[in-house]
């Protein structure tokens, strides 16, 4: 294994600062990488390494001439295939797309090349992001490096893979029901979901307009903080951006979390959780605990119908979005996401205009909550990586769907836009990853990231690298 | 309200063809049909919440015209 790829961004990003490691040697290795492993996990479907050698070296002529722009200069990254590329292929992992080339950057892609990012490709998703596995893809499922017969969880799942492999040094992903933190936790990464408006959407195809965030994946908080830092804030392609406060969140980082609340949402988020995830995650809120931090159990009224306005949403928006193709072009869709697409001809306008007064219902009732508490802590997901193609799993003697398990945890914080980061907190009996969500008020990211960054000082988790 | 009654094939294939313009075969509605049914009466249990004066989660926001380009 090459060496430097090992480094987190922050190491990385002092090396080249200090012309220990060049920006050429550093693509170069996440290249070899590619070129070596990319074919047992799918997770670039578009490489660019012509992209990333001219990137490179412009980097390195740049911080030559002492011209460092920051902590992303000279770093490889890969972008989700949601995002709009500029003369890349932007295909959304759907067969309608296959030739589609931008000809712009979606706003992200925009703002991380002006900070100096490197970028090596595109990575897989579920079509149109439209699934939490990544297997249904035009291109295949991508696959979980720490068991190649699993899933990534998605839809990222190739961001997911990439970076717990360390093919990139970071990823981005996008997340309308957990389809950030979903592959986070199941491939053993970090990954945050920003506040609703706090990173524009502008540029990458929609799911679901009023749930679509994009959000960064790395291997460990300080990376997120460092890959978060250039997305954040208003941007006229996007109307729900705000003009809100930006903490320097690499800075808000330091401190301690003595006297932090945290706030246990043990029903329905514990509730239908594997014993493995819920000890390993109950673990972890003791290590908060004994960093000073404060629990207590809350209670959400009605989460329970969290899952109901959830789909309602999918389903009316996505079909909405799709309705000029499904009828025509139905066939080019992979079998669910056209199902899917096509569920959503049947629900009542009414249902889906409940389903967004149960978001203002549930954004007061957390609101409460987070009036007693300074953060939840939760399991991500409820289970962990499973076979590809398995669709129940007995939890505690009842049969659930892995679909709805995978994303029973996560949508509750896209319909009401909190911000959450998930960090990897242990691993099951089969070694698959577990983790931890620590979910935030509204723009208030700085503090979740301090919360998972002072469990990542004490702990280890974030370090383990899968064995290929 | 009175209960919902399950979805039928005949209801699915008139939704599609008459309401959504996208004509279906039987396979597919009948796919339609079994899996609409769970998911619909997860839906249908939002009628029951105490919503009756909550908002829905939008807010629609005026679109100025674009300030004029000065030549």
């Amino acid at each position: 294994m090459s060496e430097i790829t090992e480094l987190s961004i922050a190491q990385q990003a002092a090396a080249i600062k200090a012309r220990k490691i060049s920006p050429v040697e550093l693509a170069k290795a996440y290249l070899a990488r590619i070129d070596a492993y990319n074919d047992k996990v799918n997770a670039f479907v578009t490489p660019t390494p012509e992209i990333a050698l001219k990137e490179a070296k412009a980097s390195e002529a740049a911080i030559m001439r002492g011209r460092w722009q920051g902590p992303l200069h000279g770093i490889p990254i890969g972008h989700k295939d949601l995002y709009s590329t500029k003369g890349v292929r932007t295909t959304a992992g759907s067969r309608l797309l296959k030739r589609h080339v931008p000809k712009e950057d979606a706003t992200v892609v925009a703002r991380y090349k002006a900070a100096g990012t490197v970028l090596l490709g595109k990575l897989n998703t579920h079509e149109f992001a439209y699934g939490p596995t990544n297997a249904e893809s035009c291109f295949g499922p991508s696959r979980n490096p720490w068991d190649l017969s699993r899933f990534t969880g998605g839809s990222s799942g190739g961001s997911g893979a990439a970076v717990a492999l360390d093919l990139c040094a970071g990823a981005t992903g996008s997340d309308t029901g957990g389809s950030i933190r979903i592959p986070s936790s199941a491939c053993g990464i970090t990954g945050i979901k920003p506040t609703y408006g706090r990173a524009s959407r502008a540029g990458i195809f929609p799911l679901c307009w009023s749930m679509d965030h994009p959000g960064p994946m790395a291997h460990s908080v300080e990376d997120c903080a460092i890959l978060l830092q250039p997305i954040v804030g208003q941007d006229p392609r996007d109307p729900t951006t705000v003009d809100r406060p930006i903490a320097d969140y690499r800075a808000a980082l330091r401190g301690s979390i003595k006297g932090l609340r945290i706030g246990l949402p043990k029903h329905y988020f514990y509730s239908r959780a594997l014993p493995a995830v819920e000890k390993a995650v109950l673990k972890a809120v003791d290590v908060l605990k004994s960093l000073g931090a404060s629990v207590r159990v809350v209670n959400i009224p009605h989460i329970d119908h969290a899952a109901a306005a959830a789909v309602t949403m999918y389903l009316c928006e996505a079909s909405a979005y799709h309705d000029d193709v499904i009828g025509t072009k139905g066939d080019a869709f992979t079998e669910q996401v056209r199902l899917f697409v096509e569920l959503g001809n049947y629900v009542p306008a009414k249902d889906y205009l409940h389903a967004q007064r149960f978001r203002t219902l549930l954004g007061r009732e957390i609101a409460e909550v987070m009036e007693t508490v300074d953060v939840l802590a939760l399991p991500t997901l409820p289970i962990t990586a499973l076979k590809l193609g398995q669709e129940t799993i007995d939890i505690r003697g009842k049969q659930d769907g892995v679909f709805g398990s995978l994303i029973r945890n996560t949508e509750p914080f896209n319909l009401t836009g909190l911000p959450v980061v998930s960090v990897p907190c242990g691993f099951d009996g089969d070694g698959m990853p577990i983790g931890l969500s620590i979910a935030g008020r509204p723009f208030d990211e700085a503090r979740i990231l301090r919360v998972g960054h002072a469990y990542q000082r004490v702990t280890d988790w974030h370090r383990r690298r899968p064995k290929l | 309200m009175p209960p919902r009654k399950k979805l039928t094939q005949p209801t699915i294939k008139g939704a599609a063809s008459e309401l959504a313009g996208l004509p279906l075969g039987p396979g597919r509605a009948k796919l339609h049909a079994e899996t609409l049914e769970g998911l619909v009466s997860e839906i249908a249990r939002l009628r029951d919440l105490p919503l009756k004066e909550v908002e829905p989660a939008f807010i629609y926001r005026p679109i100025e015209p674009r300030a004029r380009r000065s030549k």
